[in-house]
């Protein structure tokens, strides 16, 4: 039993790595069933269209899901037509666009993940190339190759060509090969470039190291709290009200947060040295439900840490 | 058991997101099934496009009014306005908002089995090799009894290879024309989404608690109008059979039930998190709650009225 606890523990603190693995093994499924379930080339001129969809509307679903699954998307536009100012504070006008930029990158990573499996798989690739009319494509393709590679090239994939069924398998695999050598180079360019903006973040992060990890824990437990209080709260007022309905007694009060307490809390975060607040909850219980915003930093904090409540 | 909670949890946490998972996984399983075991396209020029869109469009008109039937709001909306006084059935603006709010989330079934229905390829196959305009098109390049023999593609009967092939070309639109009604349709989703909360009154953190507030008073309405039910039952049966008067019950009325049973109004001035809410903290003792100025439907909060005593919020 000990054990047990042990390893959930385990799996617990290792949670960011085992979502974006959980993450990467759903990709590679699902483009598997995709590939030999629905994927079926149609060898015509209508190849490129078929094969570019395949490869981009996942991608761009899973795009979107990660806007709707990310909790600060919700936190940054909730009231902000209601309220311009909230998002567009004197002075910090860029800040709506830095936390739009850091949400898109986040949710940049799935359809990255689909990508880079869909193109080192070859078949969407293969099928969208070989439906190419830009005359350019065609000869790095056809170099060498009989006549009949630019007019049939569309039918190489079902191998019904009018060419020799060696030359067919040649032009099969270097399809194939563009498209692993397409995948490889944007997983490395991807885990290039957020290696890059990660070293650049923690490199102007007015915080230090430990300060940082505490950050992190005080979020997660704060945001624990805040769920807990809620359940309480709402049990409470929810048991008043039904009992007054049900007895038809006027109500006790019940002390609850001001419209405006609530509008200051859900603000979004920015860290200033002189303060030390760890989260817009933590300022504003202790500047007495304060609004404006002074000379704030913004620590650039990657997705996935002390915002994602 | 701690395992379980946590399970449960997760389940009240994201019950949302997972209902709506649901329903697309249950949309598509059906799909699957319909498409390999029921559809059989007939193969003639005459009835192919009818039974292909048929197929496609009847199951989606039959989920969206089933959308409708198991949406609480509908019922909540529906249930009395007949016999009531317009006033509480709301203006004309407002019931339009609630409707079309209504009609979004009964949309999603539908189009969820059209998108599967369009990937899987079998319906528009059907459909399209019957239709006379695509045939001009596909046909252009071809044998001569392309057109005639194109109806026949679905069956693998065609004589001519190229036009079998056909098959493949009709199977690649469907696949084409999924994908791109799924990505608009998460487009537009995100899109009214985004203005909806844009427009919200209310803070992040409010409307956060105001959803763990709605299921906690449905969790305790229920339980305390089954407490109560129990009791008034019990004591009404116990009379019946000794022949007595029963005791007076201090039970709510119906206007009472009327009022926390409407349509929910936000109020700029107030904070009240459902129409109980309100009626409990109405100003006069005597008197019913009055609809004041100031009081409107705001869509983000569409979800104060899914819920009810027996369904399930925010689905």
């Amino acid at each position: 039993m000990d054990a047990f606890q042990g390893i959930l523990k385990f799996f617990l603190n290792q949670k960011t790595v085992i979502g974006y693995s959980f993450m990467a093994l759903l990709t590679v499924g699902s483009e598997r069933l995709f590939s030999v379930v629905a994927f079926k080339c149609p060898c015509s001129t209508e190849n490129m269209t078929y094969g570019l969809v395949f490869l981009f509307a996942p991608a761009w679903v899973l795009l979107i899901l990660g806007f709707f699954l990310n909790n600060r998307s919700w936190r940054l536009f909730t009231g902000c037509c209601v309220n311009p100012r909230k998002i567009f504070p004197r002075g910090h006008s860029c800040r709506f666009f830095y936390v739009l930029g850091q949400i898109t990158l986040s949710s940049l990573v799935a359809p990255v993940m689909w990508l880079s499996v869909a193109l080192l798989n070859g078949t969407f690739y293969e099928c969208a190339m070989s439906g190419t009319r830009s005359s350019g494509l065609l000869e790095l393709i056809c170099k060498g190759k009989p006549k009949e590679c630019w007019e049939e090239l569309h039918k190489v994939s079902c191998g019904k060509t009018n060419m020799l069924p060696t030359i067919n398998e040649e032009l099969k695999l270097s399809l194939q090969a563009q498209s692993q050598i397409l995948g490889w180079c944007l997983i490395c360019s991807a885990s290039f470039f957020s290696l890059l903006t990660t070293c650049y973040a923690r490199c102007r992060s007015k915080v230090s190291y430990l300060q940082l990890s505490f950050w992190k824990t005080y979020a997660q437990k704060e945001k624990e709290q805040l769920e807990n209080t809620f359940l309480d709260y709402a049990n409470k007022l929810s048991e008043r009200n039904l009992k007054c309905f049900f007895e038809n007694k006027r109500p006790d009060p019940f002390p609850m947060p001001t419209f405006a307490a609530w509008e200051a809390a859900s603000e979004l975060h920015s860290f200033h040295q002189s303060r030390q607040h760890y989260s817009t909850l933590h300022r504003v219980v202790d500047s007495g439900l304060e609004l404006s915003p002074e000379d704030d930093e913004t620590t650039m904090v990657l997705a996935g840490t002390a915002h994602s409540v | 058991m701690e395992k379980f909670r946590a399970v449960l949890d997760l389940h009240l946490k994201h019950h949302s997101a997972l209902g709506y998972g649901l329903v697309t996984l249950l949309t598509a399983g059906g799909e699957r099934i319909f498409s390999a075991v029921v559809f059989q396209c007939p193969c003639s020029a005459a009835w192919n496009l009818r039974y292909g869109l048929v197929f496609l469009l009847v199951p989606a008109l039959a989920l969206f009014l089933l959308g409708y039937a198991l949406s609480a709001r509908t019922w909540r909306l529906i249930t009395g306005c007949g016999c009531r006084a317009s006033a509480t059935c709301g203006s004309g603006l407002r019931g339009s908002l609630v409707c079309a709010q209504l009609s979004a989330t009964a949309a999603l079934a539908p189009l969820t089995w059209v998108a599967v229905a369009l990937l899987g390829g079998a319906f528009y196959e059907c459909a399209a090799s019957g239709s006379a305009f695509l045939a001009q098109r596909l046909c252009l390049d071809r044998d001569r009894n392309c057109a005639a023999e194109l109806p026949l593609v679905p069956c693998h009967e065609a004589k001519a290879s190229d036009v079998q092939d056909l098959l493949k070309d009709l199977k690649a639109q469907s696949q084409v024309l999924g994908w791109i009604l799924i990505a608009a349709v998460i487009i537009i989703l995100l899109i009214v989404t985004c203005v909806s909360r844009c427009l919200s009154p209310v803070s992040f953190l409010q409307l956060k608690f105001w959803k763990i507030y709605l299921e906690q008073e449905q969790q305790i309405l229920k339980s305390k109008a089954t407490e109560h039910a129990t009791e008034l039952a019990k004591e009404n049966v116990k009379c019946f059979f000794e022949g007595s008067h029963p005791k007076e019950c201090n039970t709510p009325s119906v206007k009472e039930w009327q009022q926390i049973s409407s349509v929910y109004t936000f109020n700029q001035k107030d904070q009240y998190y459902s129409m109980l809410h309100k009626y409990v903290n109405r100003k006069e003792k005597t008197h019913s709650m009055r609809s004041t100025e100031g009081d409107t439907v705001i869509s983000v909060l569409g979800f104060v009225d899914s819920s009810g005593i027996n369904s399930t919020p925010g689905l």
